[in-house]
């Protein structure tokens, strides 16, 4: 991570933890600083693991978790931590503002701070005319709201988020990709958890993609991208002549591999660049015959952020 | 004064989540059938007063003892934390800045005056259905009915730091322990809670005539004795409980 | 896309069983979430020590070496009789009614696992959305609790009464007390029957565990000492009618015909109507709460 040592506010020291004999993590060292950094990774890749290390709910079974200065399963830590789980469980018969100031009241406020708090984090996370409905009857994009709420209510220095974004439309997802974001700018370190890149590519400053309890890669999008440069990359082009395209096409050395189906080319290339290029010249040398090529459509299958995932993950299997 | 703060609102959450849970409305189906029990017996048309006092002692004994104080103790005391781990909503509880020892304390402090409540509230409104031999039932037995509970509503709770279905773990010490254990001959008896509190039943019913059980079957402990065995198993299974809580990652709460 | 094109999407080949076969189905399932939880083999195991019991005493009573006096006495200890025929005991059908205790810790386990977790977790609509009703559902949850009441009642029976039958030189013991097999079949299908269904109403309307299993131990713990204790201070044996345990043993035991007690043989068949009618009111209150959409308030 970018950062400066005085603002690490977490800090994984070479943590390993196991399940009996299953590794849950293996021997991670992270620092993580103020920002939003996505946590990456399938399910089972330690994601999880990782941010109950980080709350303090797990021990590690070798190496140390630390929330600034304290060890993550000590009170001082917790009293610096928000946590927003999960799992889509609450205590159903409360309102979202009881259950906001029940759980901002643990923190041992007075009740008239316990109220401003909640008031104020209910604001932040768009609830605050809705909260007195019972949690039973709320939408799932709702509920993951009030976990939101008690996880910022007493503006924790590190907040730890497990897919927040789950089950929220995607309105809902700009607004709370925003509040990540508000919440990161004013000096926070935030951790979001999720399965899919696409979810934090507006949001993350960094990335640590995790597979197999084990981190995979770490940096920013920009610099996990660069990554891919040298990668194969995959095209689909239609068009009508599409055998002809791929007749054509498969005589460049740039070209690995033509699959044709119906209207449709895909084209796996060791060099795009080079690959857009010939493509251009290929097209204009063959616009003056009678029967020009037409391309009507054109897309890159693999250049998106979820490539580098995809490529990442193929990398360590 | 910050655990202070976050010890009584934890307190006044689990007290409200449980008062208005379904278990409570399900402990009035035994105690319902206990007064319409007391109520059918007739206990103040029974004109000799040993006589109606001995049977009326024999219902609280070896019904009313073995089932309304396990039954309330199970409803709150294994559901103040075991509901939080059935519903897995401990996790929310446990991020918290607040020391185990204050859940745990809060936990115990929000169940137990409920089951007092259920099982020696129970026994005031049939000890006072029974009309004469009732009232001396009451001042006798409400003690063993007191330390009973809350040996029980201690031991529970310890399960359900324990077990992940503390429920079905207190059913079978319940059954096993209490009702088969508890009335067979032998010193095994000493297992279980019941002993004890039939002992301080025995010690403050035999000043009132009630006929005292075969010591072959049945030997009791001195009242001092029972009381002090009740309260030693309510501290002890309370601070096992902590140490065991202190420690322990509920990895099954998310 | 049109309509011809999502049927075409993915085209289903196979033959589609009739909604009667998805029972089936729901029992399996419901098995399986019940046998993944460790706590369900500790209680199984804790039923099946009995089981182990009354195998010794099988043992002992064929293959070894006994007076006939000590023989009596070990019969009479574990209240058990080979024989169909004995006018006063019938061993396997003692078995089961030991189990009872057993039984009702697993079948609490049983209610909240099954049936209370499909209301709680909002599962039913993932059933009801199937193309099937209301009543397959329940069927399959009611089979699959006998399954469960069967493995600690009738299937460990039936393994006692073959151990015995090998344990013996010949076929004879089996043909001589052939009754033994319809009389557990029967039991087994009251015992089996009534406490699912009731199980199911119950688990249905309280769907946590520790509502059923206050509601379960009262039921069947806390009714059946009432019942005794009235009918010893009025004498009037209909009292005893108040105890589910005791209806369903006298119940059952109309399939076999002996009862052990003078109280026993007045009442069967009232404790066969009680119950008949108890579980039309179980099953009725049952139909009524399986509904595929949850009204939330």
């Amino acid at each position: 991570m970018s950062t400066t040592n005085t603002e690490i506010a977490l800090t994984f020291d070479g943590v390993t933890r196991f399940y009996g004999p299953v590794i849950g993590l293996g021997d991670v060292t992270l620092r993580f600083g103020p920002g939003v950094t996505g946590l990456l990774g399938t399910n089972g890749a330690g994601k999880s693991t990782l941010l109950k290390l980080a709350s303090g709910r797990l021990r590690p079974t070798q190496g140390c978790v630390r929330i600034g200065d304290f060890d993550a399963t000590s009170l001082a830590a917790k009293r610096l931590l928000g946590y927003c789980p999960e799992i889509n469980k609450f205590y159903e018969e409360m309102t979202g503002r009881e259950f906001v100031r029940t759980m901002t009241r643990l923190y041992g406020y007075s009740w008239s701070e316990t109220r401003q708090r909640t008031e104020a984090a209910l604001d932040r996370v768009g609830m605050l005319d809705r909260a007195d409905r019972a949690l039973g009857g709320y939408s799932h994009g709702m509920r993951q709201r009030i976990k939101l709420a008690q996880a910022v209510a007493h503006e924790p220095r590190v907040l730890l988020l497990d897919e927040p974004l789950t089950g929220i439309d995607p309105a809902g997802r700009r607004e709370v990709n925003q509040l990540i974001r508000d919440l990161a700018d004013e000096g926070r370190t935030v951790v979001v958890s999720s399965h899919l890149l696409v979810e934090l590519e507006q949001s993350a400053d960094h990335l640590v993609m995790l597979q197999r309890g084990r981190v995979q890669a770490e940096g920013t999008l920009a610099e996990l991208r660069r990554r891919l440069d040298d990668q194969p990359l995959t095209i689909r082009i239609e068009s009508p002549q599409a055998r002809r395209l791929a007749a054509i096409c498969v005589a460049g050395p740039e070209v690995a591999q033509v699959d044709v189906r119906g209207d449709a080319v895909t084209i796996r290339t060791t060099d795009a660049p080079q690959f857009f290029v010939a493509l251009n010249e290929l097209i204009a040398a063959h616009s003056q015959e009678t029967e020009p090529l037409v391309v009507e459509r054109m897309e890159t299958l693999d250049a998106g952020a979820e490539a580098v995932f995809d490529y990442l993950q193929r990398g360590a299997t | 004064m910050t655990y202070l703060r976050a010890g009584t609102t934890l307190v006044f959450t689990t007290f409200r989540r449980l008062v208005w849970s379904v278990g409570t409305l399900m402990l009035l189906f035994p105690l319902a059938a206990c007064t319409l029990f007391v109520a059918r017996r007739g206990y103040p048309q029974i004109s000799d007063p040993l006589v109606a006092f001995n049977s009326l002692s024999n219902f609280l004994l070896y019904i009313y003892a073995s089932f309304m104080p396990p039954l309330a103790a199970l409803a709150f005391g294994a559901q103040s934390l075991g509901g939080d781990r059935e519903d897995r909503t401990l996790v929310f509880l446990l991020i918290r800045p607040v020391p185990r020892w204050v859940i745990l304390a809060a936990k115990f402090a929000a169940a137990w005056p409920l089951a007092i409540c259920v099982s020696c509230g129970g026994l005031a409104l049939l000890c006072r259905l029974a009309g004469p031999p009732g009232s001396i039932a009451f001042a006798a037995y409400l003690p063993a009915i007191f330390y009973m509970t809350t040996a029980y509503t201690a031991v529970f709770l310890a399960f359900s730091v324990l077990f992940r279905h503390a429920v079905i773990a207190a059913l079978v010490y319940s059954l096993f322990m209490e009702v088969l254990l508890g009335n067979v001959p032998g010193i095994i008896k000493k297992l279980a809670v019941n002993y004890y509190g039939r002992s301080l039943m025995f010690d403050a019913g035999v000043d009132h005539g009630l006929v005292a059980p075969d010591p072959q079957w049945f030997e009791p402990l001195s009242g001092f004795a029972a009381r002090g065995t009740l309260l030693g198993i309510t501290l002890a299974v309370l601070v096992g409980a902590w140490l065991v809580f202190r420690l322990r990652e509920y990895e099954d709460s998310a | 896309m049109s309509a011809n094109g999502v049927g075409d999407y993915r085209p289903w080949h196979g033959e589609r069983r009739a909604p009667l076969a998805a029972c089936g189905a729901i029992m399996r399932t419901s098995l399986r979430q019940l046998f993944r939880r460790k706590v369900y083999w500790i209680v199984l195991a804790i039923g099946l020590g009995q089981y182990l019991v009354y195998a010794s005493v099988i043992y002992g009573l064929t293959q070894m070496q006994m007076p006939e006096r000590s023989k009596n006495m070990l019969l009479q200890s574990f209240n058990f009789s080979p024989n169909a025929d004995d006018p006063q005991e019938t061993g396997y059908l003692q078995f089961v009614e030991a189990q009872s205790l057993v039984v009702m810790i697993l079948l609490a386990l049983c209610g909240s696992q099954m049936i209370g977790s499909d209301f709680r977790d909002g599962v039913l609509p993932f059933y009801l959305s199937r193309r099937i009703e209301r009543r397959h559902y329940v069927l399959g949850k009611i089979l699959a609790i006998i399954v469960v009441v069967w493995l600690l009642t009738v299937v460990p029976a039936f393994a006692l009464f073959i151990e015995f039958g090998l344990f013996t030189t010949s076929l004879d013991y089996w043909w001589e007390n052939w009754k033994i097999v319809p009389a557990l079949l029967g039991y087994g299908l009251v015992l089996g029957g009534v406490t699912a269904v009731w199980l199911a109403a119950i688990s249905a309307y309280l769907q946590r565990l520790a509502p059923i299993a206050v509601t379960w131990a009262s039921l069947f713990l806390l009714t059946g000492r009432l019942a005794l204790a009235l009918r010893d201070a009025t004498g009037d044996r209909r009292w005893l009618l108040l105890d589910p345990w005791r209806d369903l043993r006298l119940a059952g035991r109309l399939f076999y015909g002996v009862f052990p007690t003078a109280d026993d043989r007045q009442l069967p068949l009232q404790a066969a109507a009680l119950l008949a009618v108890v579980t039309a009111i179980a099953f009725a209150a049952l139909m009524r709460r399986v509904r595929a959409v949850e009204v939330v308030s």
